[in-house]
């Protein structure tokens, strides 16, 4: 089976997955589900991102944009649909990237790493200080559901409508990874020297990867406004970063299906564990040691006997 | 069916029914608070004073309703990773939707409260804080129980301007997140009144993040000069901290907040160096032996139980926000939040078991009088680093006389939500 078809199967499974789970699951369940659903959205952008060779720690204040923008938009004056407002906030989010991809991808490793992050806080202190546009450290609350939705309050269509999205923005990031510019972004990503001594433009796709990316970050965001009726900078932490890019290290950026299985890991955790939430920060760390040296003793492992068959 | 399978089938039947029997029995109560983390502070004890009134009654089989039917109560800590909105909704989703609560304390932020204001009417849940915060004539089932945060921020700095007429300077240090905000505004409302003989020489809020470096954050308060520096924001550890950097500068004003850990306070500044200076309006601190028996029992079972290193004013704040719905229960035959809020709100006052009869309030602010408005007592530290009462506020009394000139200020803040 090609990987493409993998992959859409892969999301094509979650979506049904997400919904048959919705039908069958307690109410708590479902909101879990939702979460999930968005989160999953979440990390296949991040993973995106991911295959040009950098690790950004921009992508919850970039979901921010969309969450914002469905609540600015969404209300009066300006009054759009929910939906739309979410698309715009995807839009926005794309664009935001599209002008910090200029100077930060100008970086490499450790300091795209920082430097990501400096604009990260950067766009969550914007987010505080601009009180009147963004309601400052109070946020915007009372956000309303899609109108789209038959019964906008009801969670199960929420969800359904979670997965839908999941799904069509999963389709569309298989087959950026299939496409000619997905490969050649990979390609970078193991080897930017190798792959601008070939003739690819290496800045361009590492760019088109972040913009991409940060797209479905803008998505989630405005279904996480919309959701939870309140956005605000405090939901932009640390804490949800860090648990998407511990759902990439845990379940692996190579295969589309790594960084959903790591979500889902993390997410079994968090339930199982909820009774002594203080705790579950620590053991995402330790599985994430434990990923990161495991990774790196298999990749060991692999080269050898790669060596000895050769 | 041999005699062994039928045994271990009825045992199991029965065991169903007993437990579906005591689960009807059970008042569950949810406590939505930092449980991890530099949060955890405030969170923690908050939960235990919770528990703590849960296992007053359970001690004696539980809390009697109207009817006389005692109920054993189940109290859960839930984590809203210090005060987030979006953690806050979660957790509520989880007490409610799996675990069934019926009443749940939180925070008196006013983003987690709206936060949650939709899933807690729709589900019927009493939800209450030590303050209001955010209330809304849309949201019945959102309550503030006792006259606590922000509130008594605006009650505490009014009265050290109305008892000391020497106070000309005031500075406020607030964080910059939405309970500091919300601080901000109501110092700025308890000043109003008296902006003709003092005036407001520093309110720069400070970015939560820049703590670290206290001195830096001391050094322009000083300069300001102020003869009263209120605050809110600081961790208990922070403002032991805030204390010692203002007193190595040479301030030698007062000093008031909602609350103080003295533990925390005197291990860094002597006790009789800052003994009748500061000021603190929990909504009640147990560890002051005259103000209520009960909370000085309360306050002696804390102790015994974690140690007096550990003893936050906090625990009792929680306690007395909890001993309201401890009001409406008794006073309800079905104690569910519905019935228990019907109960509370069948006339316009409560015997509140703590403080008196007190009044519902609030509308002119909420839109909604569902803030319960208790006298209000504030401390003053002892050389010993412990406090006494030094006076008690009659909210309701300051509010009627001087709502006027609060209500602006409280507007440019962003806490009027009442049409």
């Amino acid at each position: 089976m090609s990987a493409f078809r993998r992959d859409l199967m892969t999301v094509c499974a979650l979506g049904a997955a997400l919904v048959v789970g919705g039908f069958v699951g307690s109410n708590y369940m479902l909101g879990v589900l939702v979460l999930f659903g968005m989160t999953s959205i979440l990390v296949l952008s991040y993973r995106t991102i991911t295959t040009m060779g950098g690790w950004s720690f921009a992508h919850i204040a970039i979901m921010g944009i969309g969450g914002y923008s469905v609540a600015i938009l969404s209300k009066p004056p300006f009054g759009l649909p929910v939906l739309v407002a979410t698309v715009a906030g995807g839009l926005f989010a794309a664009l935001f990237a599209a002008l910090l991809s200029y100077p930060v991808l100008r970086t490499r490793q450790y300091y795209f790493f920082l430097s990501t992050f400096a604009a990260g806080e950067a766009l969550r202190q914007c987010f505080i200080q601009f009180r009147e546009i963004t309601g400052g450290t109070s946020g915007i609350a009372f956000i309303e559901r899609p109108e789209i939705l038959p019964n906008p309050s009801s969670t199960l269509e929420f969800l359904c409508l979670v997965a839908a999205v999941l799904v069509l923005l999963g389709i569309f990031y298989a087959s950026l990874d299939a496409s000619d510019a997905g490969l050649k972004i990979k390609a970078v990503g193991e080897d930017e020297a190798l792959s601008s001594s070939i003739g690819i433009d290496a800045w361009a796709l590492r760019a088109l990867a972040f913009i991409l990316g940060s797209f479905g970050a803008g998505i989630a965001g405005g279904l996480f406004a919309t959701y939870n009726g309140i956005v605000s900078p405090s939901d932009i932490n640390a804490m949800l970063m860090f648990k998407v890019v511990a759902a990439c290290v845990i379940g692996g950026t190579t295969r589309f299906s790594g960084p959903i299985l790591g979500l889902l890991f993390l997410t079994l955790i968090e339930e199982i564990f909820r009774v002594v939430p203080e705790f579950v920060p620590m053991i995402w760390g330790v599985f994430v040691i434990i990923a990161i040296l495991f990774g790196q003793w298999a990749r060991g492992r692999l080269m050898v006997w790669r060596a000895k068959n050769a | 069916m041999n005699m062994l399978t039928r045994l271990l089938i009825a045992g199991a039947l029965a065991g169903a029914l007993g437990t579906s029997a005591a689960a009807e029995d059970t008042i569950k109560v949810g406590v939505v608070q930092p449980q991890a983390g530099e949060c955890a502070q405030w969170g923690v004890p908050i939960t235990r004073g919770v528990q703590i009134w849960a296992e007053e009654f359970n001690a004696n089989g539980g809390i009697a309703d109207a009817t006389g039917k005692k109920h054993k109560i189940e109290v859960t800590g839930y984590d809203n990773n210090c005060y987030t909105a979006g953690d806050e909704l979660n957790a509520f989703r989880r007490a409610i939707l799996d675990d069934k609560v019926s009443f749940i304390l939180q925070t008196f932020t006013p983003a987690s409260r709206q936060a949650v204001a939709e899933i807690t009417t729709e589900n019927k849940v009493l939800t209450t804080s030590y303050g209001a915060g955010y209330l809304g004539p849309k949201y019945p089932f959102l309550i503030g129980s006792v006259t606590g945060s922000p509130a008594s921020y605006m009650f505490l700095v009014s009265h050290l301007l109305e008892s000391r007429p020497e106070i000309k300077r005031v500075a406020i240090v607030t964080a910059d997140h939405s309970f500091g905000q919300a601080a901000l505004a109501y110092y700025k409302a308890g000043l109003a009144p008296y902006l003709d003989r003092a005036e407001i020489v520093y309110s720069q809020p400070y970015d939560p993040a820049s703590t670290s470096d206290m001195l830096g954050l001391a050094t322009p308060v000083m300069a300001s000069n102020p003869d009263l520096i209120v605050e809110l924001g600081f961790t208990p550890g922070q403002q032991a901290l805030f204390v010692e950097a203002m007193e190595q500068l040479g301030y030698k004003g007062l000093y008031g907040s909602e609350g103080w850990t003295m533990g925390l306070v005197t291990e860094r500044v002597p006790a009789a160096e800052v003994a009748g200076r500061i000021f603190s309006a929990y909504v009640v601190d147990a560890s002051e032996p005259n103000f209520s028996p009960r909370v000085s029992a309360f306050y002696k079972t804390y102790v015994e139980k974690f140690g007096e290193k550990e003893w936050s004013a906090l625990a009792s704040v929680a306690y007395a926000a909890m001993t309201t719905i401890e009001a409406g229960i008794q006073k309800s035959s079905d104690p569910t939040g519905a019935g228990v809020r019907d109960a509370l709100f069948a006339s316009d006052t409560v015997d509140q078991p703590l403080f008196g009869p007190s009044r519902w309030g609030g509308s002119e602010i909420f839109g909604a009088n569902n803030w319960l408005m208790t006298p209000l007592p504030v401390y003053v530290t002892d050389d010993k680093g412990g406090v006494k009462v030094t006076a008690v506020v009659d909210v309701a009394a300051w509010w009627n006389a001087h709502k006027d000139a609060a209500l602006p200020a409280l507007s440019e803040g962003g806490q009027v939500s009442a049409k």
